[in-house]
């Protein structure tokens, strides 16, 4: 079948799954496998004044046990340039401090996981208790204690930005208002819990890990055990998810490898949900302080903030404690054009689980606090909250667009996407007023985003210290003798869809079957040179690279044709899957019987023997591309209860040149899926010792189908400059902006009986029922 | 036989997708984790472990379960149907296949429990109406697909609507009531 660029094609994935033929991390065979559990801290903070495994140790069918000192490995290193940062010591097992519950302090290793469990039940450990800091106020409260050594206050970075003359503009500006919002504790959980599997053998290793990232896993995992990475591999399965937790390196992977290495026997381990929610990483979770200065016809002259983040306890690898807050800062004043600017962000040390990477990454709280922006304005005037968009949105001719935060934004028709929207929002304000005449408290909301994506590169890293062995990514298609087409990729698909999205623009471009294309990654003995996938980046950089080396492989395929025939290389004319000679079609050869003529004696000399193209990413100035987004939401709330419920969802967006429609609209209802958890349900809660009251699926709520409307999506396509295809990352956007657009929704529902202004996410019952006890009636 | 724990394993006796089997498993050894381990019937996802996702579903005399709540020794002599023999070897399914059509699968985790999910409400949807279908859909979770193009499976597949209870559409008119569903 040939599909080209633009059609909708389904999933060539899907049959396996559909048949529960996957092979995801636990259901490789046990091969005599020996299983790990981990002890974990049971305090927040605390020194460990001794563990002792000697009740485990004895129990039939255990091997061995790991303390911190009998771990042979280095603790884990996080990276940053900013000059402000203060990096943490992560050790694979705590080494005598714990700083948050759930860290791990001992693993035992046994025959099964039966075993492993019930044992680890068996090591004592003995703890002192410190003063836990589980909030950020505390953390940064005078005389606060930091809670690494050699630190200076908490803070793992500082980041301030500034343009233009914000403290002047303030000052001028005719009118101001001050906001201070919160968003809450999530995480991204995926239905697969993280696992590894590594085998060991004459001190080379291969670890089977459930990531994103494995090439980056190698490289840090290589640094921890003090291996040379060409004695590690590093490959995966299929991946059930990743949202940008399984983006990291995690302590449990280290104590995994060690005790291969050691014992050379295949060592296994699998999480269970509630280590997911206690010890994988957390996200979300800022304060922002926001002002701002505007004029009476609501456009914004200047904006003043200052974010604040709960990184948690220590800095993961290679993500930084500092990533939330650096993107929610870069990405502030959103779709916006505005002129002065001033941001301080912290990212801030406390006795919780570290914080990772989740959908959206600082995104979904910048938008939060430009769109409560928006909407304070239009309250505070009077204004339509469209119309207040409208008038700041960066007009179309602006682009290329330099952000005051610095952010380079390729191309876009904002205020074009935001129109596309007026019919549908028109028709929402009908239906609302409808259900509103029948006694139901129904609103509508709207909100913009961007989705600035694909601009971290293996340079960014590596320039951070990162030990990357691979300057760039590398993207390889080459034309077998059978015709089949065998594409490399850098990055990593754990549900995206790459499989087909590859394929899709290489039957578009060399005139081939879908079901002829092969597609490798995630293996660092066969794509050793990759970042993985996060940062929206695999359609810049997979779609794209593979579309550049289907360009390269059809030239090169021309000169080979003209040889084949005998013919000058003008004569040769491409048509789809081959060449014919011009004015002589019956003449044609495919590109797969061009890379077999080429194997043979007769084209041994010529053109290096095959079809092959490379494609490499990753100049040190690459900027990526910034897709957008108008959202457009129908709640309806129970004003008794607190509770909401979203009615109907549409979305506008622009990703530039669309591959498939089908994988971009699945894209978009998963991200809104996940914002609608985030704005209603989603919220990880620590009591004031620092203890998780939401370490289970019970407590921690995800949306099932019936809390996530279909939801209908409507296509710009503005082509990026900037990548190879015209397409933009988008994979994150869907996240980012459910939060800002269902608050709106649910002030607009309660409008006629109560004024309310929202400023923290989840929107829980109970957090409703407060604002509306607060408000004026 | 002891296990070095000290624990007895019991025999149990299953009729697993159409054949009998006869394992040892530990009495607190869940239904799940047997057929993922003793016969090789990965199919079946763990996730959550707690009853909440579904990830583990299985039919159990026709029954839906979780597989994660049953332990294997309560299986015993009973009929267990996995996704595998839901599954045919060439074509898929008509659940399948309508799963395929409406886009439904992502990263392909939750997908199995959802396969035999769709199977038990296809046999069953004469007896819910619209609104019970929707409530029996949102018993599993998809962490990736929004769920969208599961509730298009499910309407192609059961040529039924299934109400989601947003209560602005169709002639489900009652206020929203207390708590998140």
């Amino acid at each position: 079948m040939k599909v080209r660029v633009g059609e909708p094609m389904l999933g060539l994935e899907d049959a396996a799954f559909l048949k529960g033929r996957g092979t995801y991390l636990d259901d490789l065979p046990d091969d005599g496998d020996l299983h790990l559990a981990f002890v974990r801290s049971a305090a927040a903070h605390a020194t460990i004044r001794a563990i002792d495994t000697t009740a485990a140790d004895v129990i039939p069918g255990v091997i061995k046990s790991f303390t911190f000192q009998n771990l042979n490995a280095r603790p884990i290193t996080s990276y940053h340039t900013e000059p402000s940062w203060q990096p943490s010591v992560f050790p694979a097992l705590a080494d005598g401090r714990v700083r948050f519950v759930g860290q791990p302090i001992a693993a035992v290793l046994a025959v099964d996981p039966f075993i492993a469990e019930d044992a680890a039940d068996h090591v004592q450990v003995d703890y002192e208790a410190l003063p836990s800091i589980v909030d950020m106020s505390a953390a940064l409260s005078d005389g606060a204690q930091p809670l690494h050594p050699g630190w200076s206050g908490n803070c793992y970075a500082k980041l301030r930005v500034q343009h233009g003359n914000p403290a002047s503009a303030l000052e001028q500006a005719p009118r101001r208002l001050r906001l201070r919002l919160r968003t809450n504790r999530q995480l991204g959980m995926t239905m697969e819990p993280r696992g590894v599997r590594a085998v060991g053998r004459d001190g080379t290793l291969t670890v089977h890990t459930s990531s994103q990232v494995p090439q980056m896993v190698r490289a840090g995992l290589a640094r921890c055990l003090g291996l040379d990475p060409v004695r590690l591999r590093v490959a995966t399965l299929d991946v059930g998810g990743g949202y940008g937790v399984k983006q990291q390196l995690f302590p449990e992977e280290i104590v995994a490898a060690v005790a291969a290495l050691e014992l050379e026997r295949p060592v296994r381990w699998v999480e269970d949900s509630r280590e997911h929610l206690l010890a994988s990483v957390h996200a979300r979770e800022q304060e922002h302080e926001i002002e701002v200065g505007f004029d009476d016809e609501g456009k914004v002259q200047v904006i003043k903030a200052r974010i604040y983040t709960d990184a948690g306890a220590y800095s993961m690898y290679p993500s930084s404690a500092a990533l939330d807050a650096e993107i929610a800062a870069s990405s502030l004043p959103g779709p916006y054009e505005i002129a002065n600017l001033e941001i301080e962000a912290f990212a801030v040390a406390t006795n919780k689980c570290p914080v990772g990477p989740y959908r959206g990454v600082g995104r979904p709280m910048a938008c939060l606090s430009i769109e409560r922006v928006m909407d304070a304005i239009a309250d505070q005037l009077g204004l339509d909250r469209l119309v207040v968009r409208r008038r700041n949105l960066i007009p179309s001719t602006a682009f290329p667009y330099t952000s005051p935060t610095g952010a380079l934004y390729d191309s876009g028709r904002y205020a074009e996407t935001v129109d596309l929207l007026r019919d549908a929002h028109a028709e929402f304000l009908v239906r609302r007023d409808a259900r509103r005449s029948l006694g139901s408290c129904v609103g509508v909301g709207i909100a913009v985003s961007i989705e600035q994506a694909s601009f971290v590169t293996a340079h960014r890293f590596v320039s951070r210290g990162v030990p990357l062995p691979f300057p760039k990514e590398q993207v390889r298609v080459t034309v077998e003798r059978t015709g089949n087409v065998v594409a490399l990729l850098p990055t990593h698909s754990h549900g995206q869809g790459h499989h087909s999205m590859v394929a899709q623009v290489l039957s578009d471009e060399l005139g081939i079957d879908v079901e002829d294309v092969q597609v490798f990654f995630g293996d660092t003995a066969v794509t050793p040179n990759g970042l993985g996938t996060f940062n929206s980046r695999s359609v810049v950089v997979s779609a794209g690279g593979a579309l550049v080396a289907a360009r390269q492989i059809r030239q090169q395929g021309a000169s080979v044709a003209a040889e084949f025939f005998g013919v000058p290389v003008e004569r040769v004319a491409w048509e789809p899957g081959g060449y014919s000679i011009t004015d002589s079609p019956g003449d044609r050869v495919t590109l797969g019987g061009l890379a077999e003529w080429l194997s043979g004696p007769e084209s041994a000399s010529r053109s290096g023997g095959q079809l092959s193209a490379l494609w490499e990413y990753g100049d040190p100035d690459e900027v990526g591309t910034t897709s957008n987004a108008a959202h457009l939401a129908m709640v309806e709330v129970d004003p008794g209860t607190g509770a909401t419920r979203v009615l109907d969802y549409v979305v506008v967006e622009d990703c530039g040149r669309v591959i498939n429609p089908l994988s971009v609209d699945s894209q978009i209802q998963g991200g809104v899926a996940q914002g609608i958890g985030g704005a209603l349900l989603e919220e990880l809660v620590y009591d004031d010792s620092g203890q998780l009251r939401t370490a289970t699926l019970a407590d921690y709520l995800l949306p099932t189908a019936t809390e996530v409307p279909p939801v209908t999506i409507l296509h710009r396509e503005t082509l990026s400059p900037f990548s190879a295809n015209g397409s933009k990352g988008m994979a994150e956007g869907g996240a980012i902006a459910p939060g800002a657009v269902i608050v709106s929704a649910i002030e607009d529902a309660l409008r006629p009986q109560a004024r309310i202004f929202l400023t923290e996410l989840p929107v829980t019952p109970q957090r409703l029922i407060n604002a509306l006890n607060a408000a004026q009636p | 036989m002891v296990e070095s724990s000290g624990e007895a394993l019991i025999s149990v006796r299953l009729r697993v997708n159409g054949s009998d089997h006869e394992i040892r498993v530990r009495p607190r050894e869940s239904l799940a984790e047997a057929l993922r381990a003793k016969l090789k019937l990965t199919g079946t996802h763990l996730s959550c472990q707690i009853g909440v996702c579904g990830a583990c579903s299985v039919l159990l005399d026709g029954d839906l379960v979780r597989g994660c709540l049953i332990l294997a020794a309560q299986a015993s002599g009973r009929d267990v149907q996995t996704v595998e023999g839901l599954s045919q070897d060439d074509a898929l399914s008509e659940v399948q296949s309508a799963m395929h059509e409406q886009h439904a699968v992502q990263c392909g985790f939750c997908t199995p429990g959802f396969v035999v999910l769709l199977h038990w409400l296809r046999a069953h949807r004469d007896e819910m109406d619209a609104r019970e279908l929707g409530e029996a859909l949102s018993s599993n979770l998809c962490r990736c697909t929004g769920y969208a193009g599961l509730v298009r499976a499910a309407e192609a597949l059961l040529d039924r609507r299934v109400d989601l209870g947003r209560t602005d559409e169709g002639d489900h008119l009652e206020p929203a009531r207390g708590g998140i569903a």
